[in-house]
């Protein structure tokens, strides 16, 4: 809920910092495979369930297969990095169900969202409905990193709780190998 | 969280020692000169900070009410701590096995700074009067330091008759003005008299509240309630707990809340009811002690866990985000996922575990860092009946002896919206995802229902959370009606007064949020100020349609029988200014939609991402910009008084002008406490 303060691009974090030109990638996977149009809409069932959310039919259904979701990649006040201590012990990464993929770059948001700084502690800023990124290309970090606005990833989706080094879970993830800037 | 050094048994046994040792020390001369010092000594007073042993005193207990006593003290490089010890009126305070610790890691100073934190957890005081705090501390070289500080121990004085039951109304953000604006809508006026009362000005008595924090004339929520229930300043952002020099959230200095008070000492229970996300900063700053009010996931859980000692029988609001298994739980088939993308929020940097000594101390329990925790089915089994909406919270209030109410995501809709939706007008509620929330007034009587139970009697708070959620906002038709929402419940609360004559109800706020200010009203029809939308400016928004002294006339709005207006877009309506406020557009008319409110789940879908995003992109094209005076997307509190009105037993205390601290000794005493 501010406009002040640093930006930290989170995808930085994950040593992407260098910020390339948005080139061109994947050209050749969109030649060999539909890829589906997944909204975040798609993400939940409404009403809200009385034990919380529930994944909706339209997500479930693309699990494993590649996609196309526009949104907004996270951002993050700089002065918030010092908010939160590094915990007592290592997170406990539950067994893997699949091989482990790359870490996370970014976070991507239905709307623009940058984590709030420790004034009025806005510890649950980020959406329920994200979408965490990653590829084996550095340069799709880079490329999704230079878009300032909205951004349109492409790529195959993974379903499944996996412990990101933010220390979140993610749900949702995205192994990317296309990105264009703008909506 | 940081890794600690932190005293345990042994230590302590080590301190009897130190004391028999200091006993000598402090006759030396020189002390005070030594080279270590001391650079923050709790509970915080003048006598420490400035040297003024004068009233008034900054920290003040009620006889028996636990606090901790705590110390920074620097130390020369290359020294370390070889003892310390607190003394009250310059005796020692002979702490309890295991309730001490020396903490040198995790500090939140400068890394280059040699220095360590001592504490004593859990002291008290039976004897009234003011007290002589003083720490003295040794470093291995054999300097020493002392420094003094002083507290209050309040004699209260016998209450003639005293009430059982304590119920505090809380309008956050809630001024005078947003009281006399919700009067004017909802009871109207006519040659200068109010045709009705608030349910809240029917109340006999209102003084005036001010209401600081120890570190700034303007408080946020979080002082501005536990400065009401503990009898002292914290500082802002930080709920039941003094500052202190390292880093972990839930290690903080405490002080006993009037809940905990009166349950360990009367066996009272407790009730928080709020329309904001349970964890927010009103309702932890009645029951949960932290220095971070951002850290959902520990404060949920210290809600639970330490309900031993507070008393919490009754917790409502939104926010089950927070009480989701964030994790996989093993399925009984044995598979996992089971419980992925409920959408938890819980995660271990906000999740709290406590340092032995704090355990020691207070009793509390320890804590886990346990993302992974089920806290509504550890809700159920510790007996709390759960109500996810308004049919099972009616449903199942009267026969539930504890109740659980989670009935949004994060913060519920607004009265606006969920009015709008039981009128068949709008569909906001439902987009939300929660289209069967209860309005508060049905909140606070399934709340008193339940915890009347008790015989012994109850505390209970009642917060309408979006007076102020609203007024950071700028929404004016949104806000007043979170007002007349608010004292619907006031109205529920002044009615249990009256079948159970041994209650104290008050109705106030924690603070005043964005200078709202009734300027006049409408010179124009609503047509015309629709019409005015299409050439937006000052010429046609303000100068043509702002009316002020007699110009405002009196506004009138039909009220239906659910207590809520026709429409706020009446012909020449009550227009508010904001002395606080961060840029807008304004229209003068009611915004169809709610402002963005990120936390909702649906935030980013249709039609959720049509609404603006902030009040300066609000009626951009349609509004005159008014320039804000204060920086950032929203307007801030002041730090102006508020209004405070009391009913029932002992309600004649709550006249003239006080201090929110002053308001615990008040009702501590219309309780019993002497």
């Amino acid at each position: 809920m501010r406009q002040t303060g640093r930006w930290l691009v989170l995808a930085a974090l994950a040593g992407f910092a260098s910020l390339g030109g948005a080139a061109p990638l994947g050209a050749a996977t969109e030649a060999t495979e539909a890829t589906a149009d997944l909204s975040f809409a798609d993400f939940y069932r409404r009403p809200i369930g009385p034990r919380g959310l529930e994944p909706g039919a339209g997500l479930l259904a693309l699990a494993g297969s590649r996609v196309q979701l526009r949104g907004f990649v996270v951002r993050a006040e700089a002065a918030s990095a010092h908010l939160h201590p590094p915990p007592q012990t290592p997170p406990q990464t539950p067994p893997q169900t699949r091989p482990p993929s790359p870490p996370a770059f970014a976070v991507l948001a239905p709307v623009p969202v940058m984590l709030g700084d420790e004034d009025e502690g806005l510890a649950d800023d980020l959406p329920a409905a994200v979408a965490y990124l990653y590829g084996a290309d550095p340069r799709v970090a880079a490329a999704t990193a230079a878009c300032r606005g909205a951004v349109r990833v492409g790529g195959r989706l993974e379903l499944g709780r996996r412990v990101e080094a933010d220390g979140r879970a993610s749900y949702v993830r995205i192994d990317v190998d296309d990105v264009q800037c703008g909506p | 969280m940081p890794t600690f050094l932190r005293s345990c048994a042994p230590r302590s046994a080590g301190l009897t020692l130190l004391f028999a040792a200091l006993a000598g020390l402090a006759a030396s001369p020189g002390i005070v000169a030594a080279a270590p010092t001391v650079s923050r000594l709790t509970p915080p007073s003048e006598l420490f900070a400035s040297g003024n042993a004068n009233p008034p005193y900054i920290a003040r207990f009620l006889p028996g009410q636990r606090f901790d006593l705590q110390a920074t003290l620097r130390l020369d490089p290359g020294t370390t701590l070889k003892d310390f010890a607190f003394l009250v009126d310059g005796l020692p305070t002979r702490p309890a096995a295991g309730t001490t610790s020396l903490v040198t890691e995790g500090l939140s100073l400068p890394k280059d700074v040699n220095a360590a934190v001592v504490s004593q957890r859990a002291f008290s005081l039976a004897r009234p009067g003011v007290h002589k705090l003083t720490v003295r501390a040794t470093q291995s070289d054999g300097q020493s330091v002392s420094a003094d500080g002083n507290f209050e121990v309040v004699a209260l004085g016998r209450e003639g008759r005293t009430a059982k039951n304590i119920i505090v109304l809380l309008g956050d953000g809630m001024g005078a003005a947003h009281r006399t604006a919700a009067r004017i809508m909802g009871r109207g006026y006519a040659q200068g008299k109010a045709q009705g009362r608030l349910a809240m000005d029917t109340f006999p008595v209102t003084g005036m509240v001010m209401t600081s924090s120890l570190d700034g004339i303007v408080t946020d929520s979080s002082p501005g309630m536990s400065n009401y229930v503990t009898g002292n300043k914290s500082a802002n952002n930080t709920q039941g707990v003094w500052p202190d020099d390292t880093t972990d959230a839930f290690d903080n200095p405490r002080i006993e809340y009037l809940a905990e008070y009166l349950h360990r000492t009367q066996g009272k229970s407790l009730g928080i009811v709020t329309t904001a996300d349970v964890f927010d900063a009103t309702p932890a700053a009645m029951a949960v002690h932290t220095s971070n009010r951002g850290y959902g996931s520990g404060i949920v859980d210290q809600f639970l866990d330490d309900r031993g000692l507070t008393g919490l029988s009754v917790l409502m609001g939104g926010g089950r985000k927070w009480f989701l298994p964030n994790g996989d739980l093993l399925k009984t088939d044995g598979s996992r996922e089971g419980q992925s993308m409920n959408g938890s929020q819980r995660d271990r940097r906000s999740d709290y575990v406590l340092p032995g000594d704090v355990v020691a101390g207070w009793g509390a329990a320890r804590g886990a860092l346990d993302p992974q925790r089920d806290v509504i089915g550890d809700f159920e089994r510790a007996g709390f009946a759960y109500a996810p909406d308004k049919t099972a919270l009616l449903g199942r209030a009267a026969s539930a002896d504890k109740l659980l109410g989670l009935f949004a995501y994060s913060n519920m809709n607004v009265a606006f919206d969920k009015i709008g939706q039981r009128r068949g007008a709008s569909t906001i509620v439902d987009d939300y995802g929660f289209p069967d929330q209860p309005m508060l007034d049905e909140m606070a009587g399934a709340a008193l229902a339940v915890l009347a139970k008790n015989k012994r009697g109850f505390v209970a708070m009642i917060e309408g959370a979006s007076i102020d959620k609203q007024s950071h906002l700028m929404d004016t038709d949104r806000w007043l009606l979170e007002v007349l929402e608010f004292d619907r419940a006031v109205q529920v609360a002044k009615d249990f007064a009256d079948k159970h004559p041994d209650t104290i109800v008050i109705v106030t706020a924690d603070h005043e949020c964005s200078g709202a200010a009734i300027i006049g009203a409408s010179t124009q029809p609503v047509a015309a100020l629709w019409d005015a939308t299409a050439k937006p400016g000052v010429g046609t928004q303000r100068d043509k349609i702002v009316g002020t002294y007699q110009a405002s006339k009196f506004p009138r709005y039909r009220m239906f029988a659910d207590g809520y207006p026709q429409t706020t877009d009446v012909d020449y309506k009550l227009l508010i200014g904001y002395g606080a406020n961060a840029d807008r557009y304004e229209t003068w008319l009611s915004n169809l939609t709610p402002t963005r409110d990120l936390q909702q789940p649906f935030a980013g879908n249709a039609p959720l991402n049509t609404y603006p995003a902030e009040p300066a992109a609000r009626n951009k094209d349609a509004g005159f910009f008014v320039t804000g005076q204060v920086p950032g997307e929203s307007a801030v509190h002041t730090a102006t008084d508020v209004p405070l009105s009391a009913y029932g037993r002992g309600a004649a205390a709550f006249t003239g002008l006080m201090d929110n601290t002053d308001v615990f000794f008040k009702l501590a005493k219309i309780a019993g406490v002497h």
